[in-house]
């Protein structure tokens, strides 16, 4: 419980936490709307918010708002996928090549460095045309994580590579300590920070990716997405007419979420900075 | 007489706060000193006794958690005696590296590893010393090494191209570019083998002799302290416990902990037991009362539990602190 | 009685640089010695002579490039169980702040080390296996019990560190500059341990420093290294007291002495290892006050002498 009481000293925590909080309970109230996310003109067409519908509701028939909190479920849902498989493979690839090196090392640099120089952006661009009908939230998810482990794989792995240079390492083996217990109880406790920050970094890119992806209309424009809800924005020409909580609503929770996402991270992040946790344990 | 810097009465305290309590680290604790012009200034101490936080103050660097509690820091410039702590901003910065540089703890491993070593040099300076063009400062720099008898092609090098005892005494030498008036380096032989260390302590002596400046030199290490200094203040747990011309300090050590450390240092030709000190160093969050040494010191009264000595005020150079050293008052 | 640990022409050899620039550095040089059982021997000489590279190479964490290591005439290289290793031989590191993990606590390493052996059946076993071995030291368990590396001295945890390493009961002790990064007030404490633990629990301690004072102090027998080479060899007083290579001198010299009567020294000149590594002929006849023509030719051999073994031209016939 102190952790959560120091964490909240630092308003960037509060604030981000408070604000992900209120997404994530955005997410939820999905589950309760009245009206189905797919189905068109269910409500009466382009309406100021009201209190009937409290951000109005869209060219498509739709409510704005119901239609917002599917949106922040399926971009956090693909954003998640693509976040958690994505830090398997970075870590898994970042610990093993860097505790084993020799050609552990080299091949799966390799593989990384493949990844990393080929443009990412023309290759996405490129699968999702090739997957289009396929490119559901689960799909669209797993086609971001494979994109998105190779930069941190490398990081993982300088950072372990570093790691493996301290004495501590020795004292650990000649505790008699096999690699997982080495690398699990010596190694993990100091790179969650770091994993935990490319974890967050992961998820707002994949939240931009999967808006850059809709908006070219690469990705399943039936799902509601905070990508394809502004991709029908654009499309219908919100904006031109007038329609400005149409296009504004994506624009804000999207603004809201990475902010939100920022802030949580940088603060988690100084929390958990292994010189900040040495200070605390001194100070207690 | 009094010295190049005058320090009265010195107290600086690390508050650290946590969880809504708050601690003080008491670092320097009541620091009366008078270190003189024109020689090799040493102060020797345990590691955790605060010589760092010392020679942050007297380089007027307090930042937080570090503050200033009491006592003034006076420097003698131009025949005036000014207080560095309470100079503002712009006049500490004047001050620095022209009349006092510091060579701060470890500073063989500050060189930025991926940039040669003149590109770290040149941010630092430029972002230090204003009026002079970067070109200036460099070809200034390569004249200072070469005089100095370092290879002025060192610059080029990288970091790790060079051995740790290379790169102190570049860190040194560059430190001292602008000939300042007082020097202050904080462990400079530390981590390094005796060859390097040799070699360190032949620069300091260099400069020394040719700038006829003060420097103030901490180190823990007492067979460093024979070997350089002139005078010398002995530091325990924030407090200055033993002062004196370095000669008699070994000759004729006062204090049971300064005798603790020279006499558990070894020679080669002498197989007899050393001892070190005893026990384990005071925690400066609640140091021991009276007397921070009670607790090891094998010549312990009852006083000593429950008030501190104060450095006898004999007129001798050689002043200690501990009841039972005590001279009848004169 | 037969030595423990025998090292035959022990060489490593590095290879530094890019692709097509490849420097090779020999790290170690064809060094041969023998641990004897209850001895401290004290490998000495300036850093980056190949002192750590050759620990490493004991410890099994690096292979060497040529040469043997026998302990018990059994081959290391063929070592294949490291583990069953680590029981006979353990370590102990230069830097007690880094010889923990610094968010883990100290008694982890005790607990986990006395697991990993089997060394004890039931959590008071190994309870009072530690205390046993800390007491040997100085501590007791009270001192560590709960805590993090960040809370206790350098000389207390350079203490924990040598507990640790005492658990498995080992026959030979490696330490690789145990005392340089602590305190010199507590320095010798830690020097007067390894004095007692050879004496009264019979195990052999390589004692790895560039200080020759402690190293006369405790040790027996010294090997000086310098470049990869062990330039001088033999009992400790003989070697010390009356040095004949140049080099053991110049270290010597170099000891920062606790007489204040005697400040100054010849200066001396001071060359990056990288160029003295890839000298030819004797790598210290860069900096030797007696060198001569033949030294920038050939490499010296080794000459006995006086109970002594030297590698020095001026000794060679
Ligand atoms: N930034 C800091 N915050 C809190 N305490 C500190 C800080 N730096 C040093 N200390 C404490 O102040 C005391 C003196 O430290 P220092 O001046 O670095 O000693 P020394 O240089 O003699 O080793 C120590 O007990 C240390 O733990
Ligand atoms: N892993 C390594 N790769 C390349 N060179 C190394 C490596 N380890 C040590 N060396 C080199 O070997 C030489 C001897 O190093 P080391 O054994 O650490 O010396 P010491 O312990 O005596 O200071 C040094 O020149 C060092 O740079
Ligand atoms: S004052 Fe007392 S405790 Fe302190 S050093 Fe002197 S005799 Fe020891
Ligand atoms: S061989 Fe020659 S250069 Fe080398 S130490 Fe002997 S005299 Fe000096
Ligand atoms: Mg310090
Ligand atoms: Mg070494």
């Amino acid at each position: 419980m102190g952790v959560l009481k120091d964490l909240f000293k630092d308003y960037r925590f509060s604030v981000g936490f408070i604000l992900i909080c209120f997404l994530s309970f955005l997410a939820i109230a999905s589950f309760f709307s009245p009206y189905d996310p797919i189905e068109w003109l269910q409500v009466p067409r382009d309406k100021a918010p009201s209190w009937s519908h409290l951000l109005g509701t869209n060219s498509k028939g739709q409510d704005v708002f119901w239609e917002a909190t599917f949106a922040i479920r399926n971009s956090l849902i693909i954003a998640l996928i693509a976040g958690l498989i994505s830090r398997v493979i970075a870590v898994l690839v970042g610990f093993i090549a860097g505790y084993k090196g020799g050609i552990y090392d080299r091949v799966l640099m390799g593989i990384t460095d493949g990844l990393l120089v080929i443009p990412l952006f023309l290759i996405l661009v490129l699968v999702a045309m090739l997957l289009r009908e396929a490119l559901t939230l689960v799909s669209t998810g797993l086609l971001l994580a494979f994109f998105g482990w190779a930069w941190d794989a490398r990081t993982i792995r300088s950072q372990v590579l570093s790691l493996r240079e301290r004495e501590f390492t020795l004292t650990s083996v000649l505790s008699g300590n096999g690699t997982l217990s080495l690398v699990s109880k010596e190694y993990l406790p100091l790179t969650i920070p770091l994993i935990f920050s490319t974890l967050i970094n992961n998820i707002a890119w994949a939240i931009g990716m999967e808006i850059v992806l809709a908006i070219l209309g690469l990705v399943s424009l039936d799902i509601p997405t905070l990508g394809t809800t502004l991709q029908w924005a654009i499309n219908y020409q919100a904006m031109l007419l007038g329609h400005w909580w149409w296009i504004l609503t994506p624009v804000i929770l999207t603004i809201l979420l990475l902010v939100a996402l920022y802030w949580f991270s940088i603060s988690v992040s100084e929390y958990l900075d292994p010189r900040m946790r040495i200070q605390r344990i001194g100070a207690k | 007489m009094k010295g190049i810097i005058e320090v009265e009465q010195l107290q600086t305290f690390y508050v650290l706060e946590y969880l809504g309590k708050k601690k003080t680290v008491k670092a320097v604790n009541d620091v009366t000193l008078s270190i003189p012009e024109n020689e090799i200034y040493g102060i020797a101490g345990e590691s955790g006794c605060g010589k760092t936080t010392l020679l942050k103050t007297l380089f007027a660097s307090i930042e937080p958690p570090l503050q200033l509690f009491e006592g003034k820091v006076s420097y003698l410039i131009k025949n005036n005696f000014v207080n560095a702590l309470t100079l503002n901003g712009k006049e500490k910065r004047e001050l620095r590296w022209t009349y006092i540089s510091y060579i701060p703890q470890g500073s063989m491993s500050v060189f930025n590893p991926v940039k040669k070593l003149k590109v770290t040099y040149m941010d630092f300076l430029e972002s230090h010393v204003r009026g002079k063009a970067g070109r200036e400062l460099l070809s200034l720099a390569r004249h200072h090494l070469e005089q100095l008898g370092l290879s002025p092609q060192i610059l080029d090098a990288f970091p790790h191209q060079l051995s740790g005892g290379m790169r102190q005494r570049i860190a040194i030498a560059l430190s001292t570019l602008l000939k300042p008036q007082v020097i202050l380096a904080d462990e400079p032989t530390t981590a390094l083998d005796v060859v390097a260390q040799r070699a360190v302590l032949q620069l300091l002596r260099d400069i020394q002799q040719e700038l006829k400046n003060t420097f103030v030199l901490v180190t823990h290490d007492m067979g460093i302290h024979a070997n350089i200094t002139t005078s010398m203040a002995i530091m325990y747990a924030g407090k200055i416990v033993e002062v004196g011309p370095t000669q008699e300090i070994f000759s004729n050590p006062l204090h049971p902990y300064t005798q603790f450390l020279i006499n558990s240092l070894p020679r080669i030709g002498d197989k007899s037991s050393k001892k070190s000190v005893p026990g384990a160093p005071p925690s400066l969050l609640n140091p021991p009362s009276g007397c921070p040494f009670h607790p090891r010191c094998p010549e312990v009264s009852d006083i000593c539990q429950d008030k501190m000595p104060a450095l006898n005020n004999s007129t001798h150079k050689h002043k200690v602190a501990c009841w039972l050293r005590r001279e009848p008052s004169v | 009685m037969s030595e423990i640990l025998k090292a035959r022409s022990l060489t490593k050899i590095y290879s530094l640089g890019g692709l097509f620039s490849r420097t090779k550095i020999t790290a170690v040089d064809r060094i041969s010695f023998s641990i004897q059982p209850a001895e401290i021997f004290t490998l000495a000489g300036e850093s980056g002579c190949g002192k750590t590279t050759t620990a490493r190479m004991i410890l099994g964490f690096e292979y060497p490039t040529a040469g043997e290591l026998l302990y018990e005439d059994q081959n290391l290289t063929e070592v294949r169980d490291k583990k069953a290793w680590f029981k006979k031989v353990q370590a102990v590191f230069q830097n007690p702040f880094e010889t923990f993990n610094p968010l883990r606590k100290v008694e982890d390493y005790f607990f986990e080390t006395i697991h990993n052996f089997h060394l004890g059946k039931n959590e008071r076993e190994a309870e009072e296996l530690i205390e046993e071995k800390l007491q040997a030291v100085g501590l007791s368990f009270c001192d560590i019990s709960g805590k993090y590396p960040g809370e206790l001295s350098g000389g207390q945890l350079q203490r924990a560190s040598i507990a640790r390493s005492l658990l498995t009961n080992p026959s030979l002790l490696i330490a690789d500059e145990p005392v340089s990064m602590v305190d010199a007030s507590l320095r010798m404490s830690v020097v007067n341990l390894f004095r007692k633990l050879c004496d009264s629990f019979q195990v052999s301690v390589i004692y790895i420093t560039h200080d020759l004072a402690t190293a006369y102090y405790i040790s027996d027998r010294i090997a000086i290294m310098f470049r990869g080479h062990i330039v001088e060899t033999g009992p400790v007083d003989q070697v010390l007291e009356n040095p004949k290579h140049p080099y053991t001198k110049l270290l010597i010299e170099s000891i920062p002495q606790p007489d204040p009567q005697i400040q100054e020294k010849a200066p001396i000149k001071f060359l990056e290892e990288r160029e003295e590594y890839l000298r030819k002929g004797c790598k210290f006849s860069g900096r030797c006050p007696e060198v001569m023509e033949i030294c920038k030719q050939k490499v010296p051999d080794d000459t006995s002498l006086d109970g002594t073994v030297v590698k020095c031209h001026l000794y060679q016939k």
